[in-house]
């Protein structure tokens, strides 16, 4: 036999003689491989279960999470006379406090006997001003204006 | 196999055909391995990696072929990863066990090997796993190229080049063994 040639038919001759040689007895155990089979296919059934169990956790616990976060605010806290003070800004839903860059103004000391609400004339954008009436007529009105700076202004007048 | 066996319906068919095909499998796994036990060891896994896929390859077209291909796979993976170089006895032409074990001692037994059988043997133990998968493959199994590349999951052009190849380097290392005797 030779395959000294590109002889391809002595090559699978040779293949064939080489294989056909008379080995030690098949070490084979079927029934071993198919109870090691068995266990992957159980293992791999089990992991396929855990997976699915661990992202229905994950999906519970984020939306858990996102029920239970204290909400939080932002805006401007002004009173008569002094600059504004900003809170910091956490996740507060929109629907809470409506357009985030618009002005919010939250009043503390308003005189005894006055009213504050707020002037939805002007149209304007970058200020927001209210008018505080006193009871009966005739009396006096305070107007706030306070701009997107932050800067706040008191004015007097009569009725 | 009982009709109380939990894996009668995923195993349904899988003893008979390995039973069936177990020494065309050695064959194909001692010809790409060069050693009876190695064989079985890759046979054994691979029958394993058989059972967990049994349904689909029991559906596919060419069930032979799907199996031939895990041999072929599971020989080449355990390539990458030389563990068994490190744990496997090797046992020489005469029987007796060589420590040093695996590739490095097909060639320690040349000089007992007597016909060219063995020294084909010993030749294709020399050359590249991929290219021998592609020699036996093609010239053994008789696949087309198409059909080697399939099993070996690489394109025809390699394949082609593969076996022009691996039977050129298997004439460089039996010519000075013919030419010494």
């Amino acid at each position: 036999m030779s395959i000294e040639t590109d002889d391809f038919r002595t090559l699978r001759e040779g293949l064939a003689m080489l294989a056909e040689r008379p080995g030690p007895a098949s070490s084979l155990d079927v029934p071993a491989a198919r109870a090691s089979g068995e266990r992957a296919l159980r293992i791999r059934r089990a992991t396929k279960a855990g997976v699915g169990v661990a992202a229905v956790a994950v999906v519970m616990a984020g939306a858990l999470a996102a029920a239970l976060l204290p909400p939080a605010t932002h805006g401007i806290v002004t009173t008569p006379g002094s600059p504004a003070t900003s809170f910091p800004l956490t996740s507060v839903p929109l629907t809470e406090h409506g357009d985030p860059v618009s002005i919010r103004v939250v009043l503390g000391d308003v005189p005894s006997g006055y009213a504050m609400t707020e002037d939805e004339g002007s149209g304007d954008t970058d200020f927001v001003q209210y008018q505080g009436y006193s009871a009966g007529v005739g009396t006096n009105t305070i107007s706030l204006r306070v701009t997107t700076q932050g800067d706040s202004s008191l004015g007097e007048g009569a009725r | 196999m009982t009709d109380e066996d939990p894996g009668q319906s995923v195993a349904d068919g899988y003893t008979e055909y390995v039973v069936a095909k177990s020494a065309w499998l050695r064959k194909i796994a001692f010809l790409l391995c060069q050693d009876w036990h190695r064989a079985d060891d890759l046979v054994q896994t691979s029958i394993t990696k058989l059972y967990i896929n049994w349904r689909r390859a029991r559906d596919s077209e060419n069930l032979d072929g799907y199996v031939r291909a895990i041999v072929v796979n599971t020989f080449l993976s355990e390539q990458r990863s030389p563990w068994w170089r490190r744990v496997t006895l090797f046992q020489d032409r005469d029987g007796s066990e060589n420590p040093a074990g695996g590739a490095a001692g097909v060639g320690a037994g040349a000089g007992r090997d007597l016909d060219l059988g063995l020294d084909l043997g010993d030749a294709l133990a020399a050359i590249p796993p991929r290219q021998r998968a592609a020699v036996v493959l093609r010239f053994y199994c008789d696949l087309s190229v198409e059909e080697t590349a399939a099993a070996l999951h690489c394109s025809a052009g390699t394949v082609k080049s593969q076996t022009a190849r691996g039977p050129a380097a298997l004439r460089r290392r039996l010519a000075p063994r013919r030419a010494a005797r």
